[in-house]
């Protein structure tokens, strides 16, 4: 077993090791772009190091402390408990998140190799710890019974010890049934993306109800009528209600599935440990070693189901429809056109895709509601604009953000079918003017909805003004399509359409060049705009200096774009190796 | 003899390594020619620059008459390939992946509707015709690829692996459609480790060996040249200098 998880943690340590080896394949601007991209992971090691010694220390006087008279162990039963709950919901979604992001782990490499299973489920399970946030949660609760022990308590520690390991135990247990669920899931192709589908928007809503719910003004709501609720009658406590009841650090009651929740189990083995003495905090104790038992003993079957059930696709949909209307785009090329088509298609049935398309007019809408619903707090102060005018400015705004995936990483995005390109008949300049073209559609497909639904919530101001927002929109467009696709042909980034999160983002230098472009191009239009109306209050000038500023964006982004055409030419070779993710 | 691919002196090197050294192939129409060598020999590079996916550190390539350095559009309007990795669309459908080289190739709709039909009932994909690549098999893949190839009716084809993956019938097939193709004056330019496919098939063979092209003509030519009745398998150990090379014992390898 020790010789199997050697081995595993020498593979982990190889394969990210690895990443930066040149390859002679690769130029120089793809290393560096490999480097940059692997700093994020390094400087997480740097930061997780001083982190757990910290967590450490402060689980060395956590634990010293609580033995000492006083309300010290009120504020760190309180404290342990809200980071718990934090690392329960980790534990929990944080395997759910990385198998949206298609980071599945490929087994069968592994179950080609005389290894048990047993030993893939406890090597699986020890690379729990790895992850940062039960990594600085193990170095605390494993110091913690030190602090208590310095402080005399050796019994008290002893058990405190036994139940910091149980509380572990359960937490990475957890993790590894979450992950081995999720991967069950999302190994279907098609599932999969209906379950990110599905958690992202779920999320997202989430994020909004209490916006929402925020708004509905306390005054009208109900108020109880008092003078008809008599008065609760004093009554002894039950025998069960005293055998529960909380020592003094833990006031206030909490629901009865907390008392079997296992986190909270260790929290009243600490608290009880520490205030009652080693016999205490035994009780808790027993519950929560069953519930790691019980938890590893569900974890290996799923594990083992995971393991043992071919990775089955979904049945094939059937169709004899064999051939497909494609529209020919005006005023581009047939190539052009085509790859502008192939473009929007891959987008729209990309995971991503289909989110962005979606939340664009649920975010506006949401907030057209909130404003709707207490107009005098959430009107913007100092800007004489119509709200409606400034949440379709936003849905622009917003859009060009939610491209970034797509505009960011064109060339890249189409992975194996970037080679069917280069090795068809398309010039680079069809395939920019395609790829731009189909941005430009994306985008419209998403600001539109968000502008019509701006429009409709808050109507009202100048038709100018509204007039304005399209041709800002051009503007900024003609300035990010050449940035983008230069950034594109700069630094690419292997992606997969089908998942969500770091899988899906473009280079990360992309993306920090990109944002900053994009503000950059966003001032000049915002600036004109206010001046226009703040200053000369004249909301035709406004509509005729954003004008300007579109054509003169239109004229800079000419050049942009043949300097991009050329980066193409130049960085093929890099892009097929890239996009193919080798 | 007209040449459907000519190179002369083809250089691709990848840092110090020299991985096509100096290289010239002829390729004369109306010839399903075999491009042989060992494992890292230099085959994938050597056909990735004939395609136009990786530029060459020297030499000239004239494709079909046309220097592809010069003008690598006109090139591929009139070479279809089937690449080592496939190169589709995952999130395309079999028949959009069609529609989308046809119009790539400036065909009309009406064109590439019937040739669509054709290839993929040929193929034996037409009942997933309208499923995403991403769902298709590897076997399943390889022929949407050389169906993708033939669309635009090309003159010359090249094949990385072609019968790899595929069943035996779509493969007795699609050598019968290569063999009609180079009939009518087409030019097959195809790479195998299968050397009785190469056999068989194969009318002319290129042998590349540590990045230099050791051997090139007609098979008759290269057994010719050899000892009596030797199989091109034999040739072909010969010439990469792999004749005496032997397993070695292993005899913990007992089974």
């Amino acid at each position: 077993m020790m010789d199997i998880a050697r081995v595993m943690i020498w593979l982990r340590w190889r394969l990210l090791a690895n990443l930066l080896r040149p390859t002679r394949k690769r130029d120089t601007m793809e290393r560096a772009s490999r480097a940059f991209q692997v700093i994020g992971p390094i400087v997480l090691c740097l930061i997780l190091i001083p982190a757990m010694i910290l967590m450490g220390a402060l689980g060395v006087l956590a634990g010293w402390f609580l033995p000492q008279p006083g309300d010290f162990h009120h504020s760190v039963v309180i404290i342990l408990r809200a980071f718990l709950v934090f690392e329960t919901l980790l534990t929990l979604l944080a395997p759910l998140l990385r198998a949206a992001q298609g980071s599945t782990p490929n087994l069968t490499r592994f179950l080609l190799l005389p290894i048990p299973v047993r030993a893939l489920y406890v090597t699986e399970t020890l690379g729990a710890f790895a992850d940062p946030w039960l990594a600085i949660f193990t170095s605390a609760a494993l110091l913690l019974p030190v602090g208590l022990a310095l402080s005399g308590e050796f019994a008290s520690a002893g058990v405190v010890l036994l139940a910091g390991v149980a509380v572990l135990a359960w937490m990475a247990g957890l993790g590894t049934l979450s992950a081995s669920l999720a991967n069950l899931v999302f190994r279907d192709r098609r599932r999969g993306e209906l379950a990110t589908f599905l958690l992202m928007v779920s999320l997202a809503l989430m994020g909004f109800v209490p916006g929402i719910l925020s708004t509905f003004e306390p005054s009208r709501r109900r108020p109880p009528d008092t003078k008809q609720i008599a008065p609760r009658a004093e009554r002894p406590p039950a025998l069960w209600e005293k055998r529960h009841e909380a020592p003094g650090w833990s006031r206030g009651s909490l629901p009865a599935w907390a008392l079997v929740f296992p986190p909270e189990l260790y929290v009243r083995s600490v608290a009880q440990a520490a205030d009652r003495g080693a016999a205490a905090g035994l009780l808790p104790l027993g519950p929560l070693l069953l519930a790691a038992a019980g938890v590893h003993w569900v974890g290996a079957r799923a594990y083992r189901r995971l393991l043992e059930t071919p990775e089955r696709a979904s049945p094939r949909r059937r169709g004899e429809n064999s051939t497909v209307q494609w529209p020919r785009l005006p005023f581009l090329e047939a190539p052009a056109s085509a790859v502008a088509v192939a473009q929007v298609r891959l987008v729209f049935r990309s995971v991503q895709g289909k989110i962005q398309f979606c939340m664009m007019p649920l975010v506006i809408l949401v907030l057209g509601i909130l404003w709707l619903r207490r107009p005098h707090e959430l009107a913007p102060q100092g800007i004489p604009l119509p709200v409606g005018l400034l949440l379709a400015a936003f849905a622009i705004f917003l859009t060009l953000m939610t491209l970034e995936g797509t505009l960011l990483n064109q060339f890249a995005m189409d992975r194996a079918g970037l080679t069917l390109e280069f090795l068809s008949p398309i010039s680079d300049r069809d395939l920019i003017l395609g790829k731009a073209t189909a941005s430009a559609i994306l985008a419209a497909s998403r600001a539109l909805p968000g502008m019509l639904i701006a429009a409709a919530v808050a109507p009202g101001g100048s038709l100018f003004l509204w007039l304005c927002l399209p041709a800002a929109a051009v503007a900024l467009f003609a300035v990010m399509a050449p940035v983008g696709a230069i950034l594109s042909a700069l630094l690419p980034r292997s992606v997969d359409p089908g998942r969500i999160g770091r899988g899906n983002q473009p280079h990360p230098a992309a993306s920090l060049v990109g944002m900053l472009c994009n503000l950059l191009a966003t001032g000049p239009v915002a600036a004109l705009a206010l001046l226009a109306v703040l200053l000369l209050k004249s909301p035709p000038l406004a509509l005729l200096l954003v004008s300007a500023w579109a054509g003169l964006a239109l004229l800079i982004s000419l050049p942009l774009l043949r300097l991009a055409e050329r980066l193409l030419g130049r960085r093929r070779e890099n892009l097929a190796l890239v996009a193919q993710g080798r | 003899m007209e040449l459907a691919l000519e190179t002369r002196g083809l250089r691709r090197a990848f840092g110090e390594v020299m991985a096509v050294d100096g290289i010239d192939l002829a390729v004369p129409r109306g010839t399903l020619y075999g491009f042989l060598g060992p494992n890292g020999a230099g085959k994938s590079t050597t056909i990735k620059c004939l395609t136009g996916l990786l530029r060459p550190s020297g030499g000239s390539m004239r494709i079909l008459g046309i220097d592809l350095e010069k003008d690598p559009v006109a090139v591929k309007r009139r070479v279809g390939v089937v690449p080592e990795d496939l190169a589709l669309f995952d999130r395309l459908t079999g028949a959009e992946t069609l529609t989308f080289v046809g119009q790539v190739h400036r065909l009309d709709r009406m064109t590439i509707r019937s040739r669509s039909g054709e290839l993929l009932e040929l193929m034996d994909l037409t009942s997933v015709a309208d499923t995403l690549v991403a769902d298709y098999s590897h076997g399943m893949r390889k022929k949407l690829a050389l169906a993708a190839a033939l669309l635009p009716g090309p003159h010359l084809l090249f094949l990385d692996e072609p019968f790899e993956g595929i069943d035996a019938v779509a493969s007795r097939q699609i050598k019968d459609l290569l063999h009609s193709f180079v009939r009518r004056g087409g030019a097959v330019f195809l790479t195998s480790h299968i050397l009785e496919i190469v056999e068989r098939l194969c009318s002319d063979v290129g042998v590349i060996s540590r990045g230099k092209l050791v051997a090139q003509g007609s098979l008759e030519s290269l057994r010719a040249g050899s000892e009596d009745g030797k199989t091109l398998e034999e040739i072909f150990l010969d010439l990469v200098g792999a004749r005496d090379e032997r397993a070695p014992a292993m005899e913990w390898l007992s089974g």
